[in-house]
């Protein structure tokens, strides 16, 4: 119990300080809504006016007291360019942003596995220098040059795929593919080595000399034990994707937290901006801990102070 | 997998047929309430949405639209709304009560349209008859009729400051389906055929869904080697015309360096036009000397180009004080859109040809927009897009239209042009404004507060099934009133 209240209140204090550090911030660039909105030929009158009325005119800490006043009674605001509730915006992409995210994950975990294991169990053999080859290209090939590739190959020459969008099941394999690549790059080569060095343990030297099979060793020995490094970056890796990603979102159109950052950094809509902020913020904190949870799952040596 | 199934279930695909022409768009339109759009794309969808007063002919004469005017008195104009027009989707009669409410919130100061400005000629807007509007104006200005492009909106609700997009009631040739995201769904009043606007933000993959019969129809926003690449793929159509959309570079004159006219004469001369047009732009450009192109009623013909002569610009530098051992260093400011930063890089090394050292700075375009308009600049790039009217060169070149009072952002002051253009907004006929503008044209093309660069081509790609898309001068979207798919498809 005193765990989860030091957990929350750490995770408060992260996310207030990212709140009034972005505020600030967006405050700090140039350019305002008000241009975006009106235009360059728009009076100085009006443009008074539309200040007024969007609370611009404010002196910033006042801005921020409202803003916050509105946030502890779960009030996001309206977004300044389509007037609409930004608790609404934020759920027609979450969903959209939360399945890309799983999808990538599932994507990244079946290759990773695999790969990870053949690579550190034929250790030194052709099997492993290919799985390593993969993995750093993995990491190698940036997400806009993969994308359009993975476009290129599954939807032009194969017509397997449709190129973007976000209509049907279909549409979720390019994108995931293109964001859990490079994840899959990292998990291959976490679990290699991991892996590598949790079969040169005594206990599994043990095993192998009571005449276990291979499978019994790997799955039930070897790998519940090299889990947990992998779980740390699983968790930072979803953590990222959970907090939109951009680029792979705007390569393929995807409605997610991702693109709607952009959309707002660039029509400087400063609510939005923030609550985009805001969710990825609580996202982090989240799955951190959900990760640390899950370390005292998977070894019950760790134990919370 | 089961989540991202359940996920994948919203979507509005079933609004959409397989018969729906799908038009791929860069970017999104901002806002389909015609009281408050400004970007070009809302502009250009709304077209086809609302029924205007005025529309414009291929030399952007105003011509009528819904209704047809007459001219009382120098401050009075009276429309009669054709017996023709459409009604509103909802079936009710588009009347003279609707246009003067729609016109009416826009004037409205407090409710703090975009629009109040360019209609700020107007004293009042009256129905007189179930079909007759009047416009009284608080002075003369014969360009009254161009500014009256307000999409028309119901009298029920155009009083409204905020109309959720589901209630938007269309009186144009289309009707609005839906507007989620990155999608707006239309469908046209005469066949019922659909037409689907989805936002593609990526060039590349525009093109790719092009070629995988993803979306039918795209539209400029496509550098020119993936012009190139698609006129060579079987089953896409190239579609190409002369384009409006005026390209400069501008200074900052109140700059040591840029507001000397000479030295802005010798960068005019050092820019080789034709060879960007050539190699840069693969011929989809035409070369520019003044932002109203010459086929516009008020453009000018006569305006001869500065040629391409280094050696001149070399001579002129030197006369300055400026040689390859003591450079002359500027700053170009631009956004970060990578074909913008290719053609700065090009101007960049055709300065470099004569002892420039050109300094390019890309920024988002919040930033970059704020400085030009703060003055913080002291050369950029930009264009004019969607120009009507020559009143445009009020609004950019007169010393009281400084930011924020108009667009006159390289701070140019001209007593000479100041006095012609007062002079063209008091003259009484569009023939006496012409004679005006195309000497306000040559006194800008002389001092050059802007280098005229070019007006880039419209080109547009279809899938070979498309027909009927035609393109206009300034890329407006008009031409979905005739589009078809053939019956093969």
């Amino acid at each position: 119990m005193a765990w989860v209240i030091h957990r929350l209140y750490g995770a408060f204090l992260v996310m207030l300080t990212v709140t009034v550090s972005v505020f600030f911030l967006v405050h700090l660039v140039p350019g305002n809504p008000v241009d975006v909105m009106l235009g360059e030929s728009a009076s100085v009158a009006d443009r008074q006016a539309m200040t007024v009325a969007l609370g611009l005119h404010l002196p910033v800490h006042e801005q921020l007291f409202h803003y916050l006043h509105n946030l502890v009674n779960l009030d996001l605001g309206l977004s300044i360019h389509s007037n609409q509730p930004i608790a609404e915006i934020m759920a027609e992409r979450l969903p959209a942003t939360f399945g890309l995210a799983l999808a990538a994950m599932f994507f990244a975990l079946i290759l990773a596995l695999p790969l990870g294991i053949i690579a550190a169990v034929k250790k030194d053999s052709f099997l492993d220098r290919l799985a390593m080859v993969t993995a750093v290209g993995g990491l190698a090939i940036p997400n806009f040059l993969l994308g359009p590739l993975l476009v290129l190959f599954f939807s032009i020459w194969l017509s397997w795929l449709p190129v973007s969008g976000h209509d049907s099941w279909l549409h979720y394999f390019l994108p995931a593919m293109t964001l859990g690549f490079s994840m899959a790059a990292v998990l291959t080569r976490m679990i290699r080595s991991t892996l590598l060095e949790t079969l040169g343990e005594d206990y599994i030297r043990t095993a192998w000399s009571k005449g276990l099979s291979p499978g019994k060793i790997i799955w039930s020995h070897a790998l519940r034990n090299a889990w947990l490094p992998v779980v740390t970056v699983i968790g930072a890796q979803v953590g990222a994707l959970l907090g939109g990603a951009v680029v792979t979102e705007t390569i393929f159109d995807w409605p997610g937290i991702g693109s709607l950052l952009i959309d707002s950094i660039q029509k400087r809509d400063y609510p939005v901006l923030q609550a985009c902020v805001l969710v990825i913020s609580f996202v982090y904190v989240v799955v951190n801990a959900l990760t640390d949870m899950l370390y005292a799952w998977l070894d019950p040596r760790v134990r919370y102070q | 997998m089961i989540p991202i199934l359940l996920l994948s279930g919203c979507s509005d695909k079933q609004e959409i047929d397989q018969e729906a022409i799908r038009f791929a768009i860069a970017t999104m339109p901002q806002n389909l309430d015609p009281r408050f759009a400004t970007d070009a794309v809302s502009e250009r969808i709304n077209q086809l949405l609302y029924a205007r007063l005025v529309n414009f002919d291929e030399s952007l004469l105003p011509r009528p639209g819904i209704a047809d005017w007459q001219q009382l008195d120098s401050l009075t104009y009276v429309f009669d709304l054709k017996p023709d027009r459409m009604s509103f989707a909802n079936g009710e009669p588009v009347t003279a009560v609707d246009v003067v409410a729609t016109y009416e919130f826009v004037l409205d100061k407090n409710n703090v349209s975009p629009h109040r400005q360019s209609l700020s000629v107007i004293e009042s807007v009256d129905a007189i008859a179930g079909d007759r509007v009047e416009f009284k104006l608080k002075f003369p200005d014969p360009l009254f009729p161009a500014y009256l492009q307000l999409g028309i909106m119901p009298a029920g609700i155009a009083g409204q400051k905020q109309i959720a997009v589901e209630n938007l009631v269309s009186s144009g040739t289309f009707s609005l389906v839906s507007k989620k995201q990155g999608r707006v769904v239309i469908k046209r009043r005469s066949d019922d055929q659909v037409v689907v606007f989805e936002q593609v933000k990526d060039p590349t993959v525009r093109v790719l869904k092009l070629l995988n019969g993803e979306v039918d129809l795209m539209q400029n926003d496509l550098a020119p080697e993936m012009m190139a690449y698609l006129k060579k793929q079987n089953g896409i159509k190239n579609l190409r015309r002369k384009g409006q959309n005026f390209s400069y570079i501008g200074f900052n004159l109140e700059d040591n360096d840029t507001s000397k006219h000479r030295l802005r004469k010798a960068i005019a001369h050092a820019i080789n036009r034709e060879e960007i047009i050539r190699y840069v732009f693969q011929s989809s450009a035409s070369p520019a000397e003044s932002i109203l192109p010459s086929s516009h009623w008020a453009g000018h013909q006569e305006l001869n180009g500065y040629a391409y002569k280094p050696e001149l610009s070399r001579r002129t530098l030197q006369e300055l004080g400026y040689d390859f051992n003591n450079p002359l260093r500027l700053v170009y400011k631009t956004s970060t859109d990578p074909f913008r930063i290719k053609l700065a890089t090009v101007i960049q090394n055709q300065l470099k040809a004569v002892g420039i050292e050109l300094e390019i700075k890309s920024y988002d375009w919040g930033t970059f927009f704020g400085d030009i308009k703060s003055g913080n600049f002291q050369m950029y790039s930009l264009s004019w897009v969607g120009i009507n009217t020559p009143d445009i060169f009020k609004y950019v070149f007169h010393s009281k239209s400084l930011p924020p009072d108009g667009a006159n952002r390289g701070r140019y002051k001209s007593s000479r042009l100041d006095n012609l253009l007062d002079q063209a907004q008091k003259a009484t006929s569009l023939e006496q404004q012409k004679l005006l503008f195309h000497q306000v044209q040559e006194i800008v093309h002389s001092d050059l507060p802007y280098i005229p660069l070019w007006y880039e081509d419209q080109v547009a790609f279809a899938a070979e099934d498309i027909h009927g898309y035609k393109l206009s001068p300034n890329g407006n979207y008009l031409s979905l009133n005739d589009i078809r798919r053939s019956k093969t498809h």
